[in-house]
């Protein structure tokens, strides 16, 4: 087994374990933090899918870092939408 | 050896995603996720993608896992519905497929990328000579633009939706000491990551978010009241000028050479580098704002 | 491709600008849209006499750069959106958003529509126009965060939780419809809508494209994946709610649409298991319309019955090299963003007048019906889908194409679910517009306001498409397949 294996490996049982929870959890943080271990388990797939010959593709690099940045925007939204749900009498 | 290696970090990762997906405590949920990430960032080195492997840290992990943190105490712990077993072993059996499927798909074709070699045959145009620099705001600049926009969305909705504001007291003693060691020290990380994303890894997001970092031990502090019409105000034209720059600089542009995004011959280097500047504080301020939650204005 | 560059940047740049200046933030909002609307109809005119544009950003060739293609089927879209953005831009300055509730609560509330609502539009033209499926997924993000934004405007606690679910439904299926991408990445080593025919080939492709209808399918609200979507539509502000029903699934569909048209006659089960869930879609979606018992929810349902509708003329449409099928679906999705935008604002001002949104009290008899109720029964014409509207065309392109193959089964089915679209609609049409007898003497008119001019413009516009539907045909037969 080579190392991109087993990382591929990884890659698909973070989103399929994240899928499930997904699927299952009611909790509105499970479900937040569901949704971005499916995003890290993409971002593997997608660096693993450029990689040939040991070398990384950089524009599967560049796919992986706007979705970081998009993600961390929306679950900023997704938790102050939580917030105010679970709490928020303020107004 | 660097085998057995991959192999434990391998097995590590999927390990601290299963505490962080199926822990019952919240807080051992999140901190499993940062780790989670810190470790994904580990393997991305050992990839060769030490760009995003700093941004999984920084952005992933870090300030992903602030958020988390943030949200933690203040949600609401709702009732466990009654799943019947079933279902959940339904969904888990289902999952199973899928994950078989995807090895699969990933597996069976040999990938030929269509980027490298043009990736490597332009580069020497793009003005810089870290190629995913290059893809981020050169070749594709277009996407970046737009992922701004998700950031400036995101700033507006958190505005319209606030949060309650996070209060600094509980730790301001500790904190204020830390403060003074992390906030110069943010600043000359992010100002190098900035410098050298031209020429290494590093660029806008990682030194934004390394800033960020920064900008929240000063909130966390006491130091930075945003409850301040004036501090806040700056925060926040900081935050959309990010938007507004880029914008104003795909209009300029196309009104210069023709194209969108196009910059003029030679000047591609100056160009990178001016709106990575203005980005780099712009996603900072965003950050920032999106951690604190809303600066709320009082209209006169 | 100077008017494919306003679209695709202007509406962000005013975005900001409402942002920054929130006093000003309507007379942005404004400008834009009537600038935008001004650009999309050059850019149609262009397209028409010249032909399909295409320009690559940067001037970096795709795969590696991004290009923007405006071609008829994206001209047809851009136009739609920018009319229903004339007409809700017209509705938001006048009414407001919200039910007055204290001063600053509703200027935040307004200063917040604009600045999400242009980057609503800025979305959308951009996706219309982009060339490349990692670029469409990051206009998807954008589109899902704005539209949240409309949804939880309002404010009441109905309106955030449907908004967290939204958002929450609409991350999965963007993550999903980006695995997908990823996919087929691995499959084919690149990422424009090009590459689209290449997927066929591969079982990875295949599945690739499997994964990015189903991302589309959660997003578009395609039945059995609309559970989040009712709730959104009903329990947003008018303004919201017509740019949500009519034009923020369309981006979906639109996806929908084009890729089956880029994959060409190689995707059979893909199309087959589209027309089934569509058909099941109109016929629920229907269902729900008829017991529905307030009036937004009813329309609300009425969408996913449409959605169903057009999904079904997408998956039916034959192989787009040889049949001109798959037009049906554009002409439906048209007339869909019309009727169903002006049905939402005619909605709000029914509502605004009687002061509930109750189908049983929409009886009365001591107010006649107004402009906002007649506005209603065109829009509900031109759903149902009667001559002389936008809808009779597509759905008589459709069902004309489907006698040819013989295909009674799907007749039958589309029959049937225009029948029920009737009957839905008739249940708030056969009460608003009672007039004689059962109107008091005395009873007051309701008063003309800028919202019923939004909502009658918009379906007779719907109306008037019917007997002027050569243009967008004209246009959408020159799209290079």
């Amino acid at each position: 087994m080579t190392s991109e294996t087993m990382y591929i490996l990884a890659g698909v049982l973070l989103a399929a374990l994240a899928m499930h929870r997904l699927c299952t959890a009611r909790d509105a943080l499970a479900r937040i933090l569901a949704l971005n271990v499916l995003s890290v388990g993409i971002a593997m797939l997608m660096l693993l899918a450029g990689r040939v010959a040991g070398v990384t593709d950089a524009v599967p690099q560049a796919f992986v870092l706007t979705g970081i940045v998009v993600l961390v925007a929306v679950t900023a939204a997704l938790l102050s939408l939580a917030e105010r749900i679970s709490g928020g009498d303020d107004d | 050896m660097t085998q057995l290696f991959d192999a434990l970090l391998a097995v590590g990762i999927v390990g601290v995603a299963v505490a962080a997906l199926f822990a019952n405590d919240r807080f051992a949920a999140v901190g499993a996720f940062m780790v989670m990430g810190f470790l994904v960032a580990l393997s991305w080195v050992r990839l060769g993608a030490p760009d995003v492997a700093l941004a999984e840290a920084a952005i992933g992990a870090g300030l992903t896992g602030a958020l988390l943190l943030r949200s933690a105490r203040r949600l609401r712990v709702e009732p466990k519905m009654c799943q019947s077993r079933w279902s959940v072993a339904a969904s888990g059996l289902i999952s199973i497929g899928f994950a078989g499927l995807l090895y699969a798909a990933i597996t069976s074709v040999p990938t030929v990328p269509a980027y490298p070699p043009l990736v490597a045959e332009r580069l020497g145009e793009s003005g810089v000579s870290n190629p995913v620099t290059a893809v981020l705001l050169n070749f594709r600049a277009w996407d970046t633009l737009l992922e701004i926009a998700v950031l400036f969305v995101a700033l507006v909705l958190v505005i319209v939706v606030p949060v309650s504001r996070v209060r600094p007291a509980p730790l301001g003693e500790m904190v204020v000491p830390f403060a003074k060691v992390v906030v110069p020290l943010s600043v000359l990380i992010s100002g190098h990551l900035l410098w050298q994303g031209a020429d290494a890894p590093g660029g806008a997001f990682q030194a934004g978010a390394v800033l960020a970092g920064g900008g929240l031990a000063l909130v966390l502090a006491g130091a930075m009241r945003l409850k301040k019409p004036l501090q806040g105000g700056i925060l926040r034209a900081t935050a959309l000028s990010g938007l507004a720059v880029f914008g104003a600089a795909a209009v300029a542009t196309a009104a210069l050479t023709g194209h969108l995004l196009g910059y003029p011959d030679g000047q591609a280097k100056i160009w990178i580098l001016g709106i990575e500047a203005v980005l780099t504080l712009a996603i900072a301020a965003t950050l920032v704002l999106l951690f604190h939650g809303s600066v709320r204005r009082v209209p006169k | 491709m100077t008017e494919a560059y306003v679209l695709a940047l202007l509406p962000f740049l005013a975005a900001v600008g409402a942002a920054a200046t929130p006093r000003m933030a309507a007379i942005w909002g404004l400008c834009a849209t009537l600038i935008n609307l001004g650009a999309s109809i050059l850019l149609a005119a262009r397209i028409l006499s010249g032909g399909d544009m295409r320009a690559d950003l940067g001037d970096w060739p795709a795969p590696l750069g991004i290009s923007l293609v405006a071609d008829g089927l994206a001209a047809v879209m851009l136009s739609m959106t920018a009319i229903v953005a004339t007409a809700v831009a017209l509705q938001a300055m006048s009414w407001g958003l919200v039910q007055p509730r204290g001063g600053q609560q509703r200027s935040r509330l307004q200063a917040g529509f604009w600045p999400l609502w242009l980057a609503t539009l800025g979305a959308l033209n951009a996706l219309f126009l982009s060339g490349d499926l990692f670029n469409i997924y990051v206009t998807f993000e954008i589109l899902g965060l704005s539209a949240v934004g409309l949804t939880a405007l309002t404010g009441s606690r109905n309106s955030l939780r449907a908004a967290f679910d939204y958002l929450a439904a609409g991350l999965a299926g963007s993550l999903v419809f980006l695995l997908g991408v990823a996919l087929a990445y691995a499959a084919v080593g690149r990422v424009d809508l090009a590459a689209v025919p290449a997927l066929v080939d591969t079982a990875t492709g295949r599945l690739a494209l499997g994964l990015i209808f189903a991302g589309l399918a959660v997003k578009a609200a395609l039945f059995p994946l609309h559970f989040w979507m009712p709730a959104a539509h009903s329990s947003a502000a008018p303004a919201a709610s017509a740019v949500l029903s009519a034009l923020v699934v369309k981006g979906a569909l639109y996806l929908a649409l084009r890729i089956t048209i880029e994959a060409g006659a190689g995707i059979e089960v893909l199309r087959i298991a589209l027309a089934v869930l569509g058909a099941a879609g109109m016929l629920w979606g229907s269902w729900m319309a008829l017991r529905a018992e307030r009036l937004k929810l009813l329309v609300a349902y009425s969408t996913v019955a449409q959605i169903g509708l057009i999904t079904l003329a997408i998956g039916v449409a034959d192989d787009p090299s040889t049949s001109a099928m798959w037009q049906a679906a554009a002409l439906l999705m048209l007339s869909h963003a019309l009727a169903k935008a002006a049905m939402f604002l005619a909605v709000g001002r029914i509502a605004e007048e009687l002061g509930h949104d109750r189908i049983s009290g929409l009886n009365r008899t001591d107010l006649r019906p107004g402009v906002a109720e007649f506005a209603f029964a065109i829009a509900a014409v031109s759903l149902i889908g009667l001559p002389p509207t936008a809808g009779f065309i597509g759905k008589w392109l459709l069902i004309d194409g489907l006698i040819d193959r013989g295909a009674w089964v799907w007749i039958a089915l589309l029959l049937g679910g225009t029948a029920l679209s009737a009957a839905y609609l008739s249940r708030v049409v056969s009460r608003c517009l009672r007039g004689g007898p059962h109107v008091a003497p005395g009873a007051r008119r309701p008063e003309w306001r800028t919202g019923d001019v939004a909502a009658l413009g918009l379906a007779t516009t719907a109306l008037a498409l019917g007997l002027g539907s050569a243009l967008p045909l004209t246009l959408l037969n020159g799209t290079a397949l």
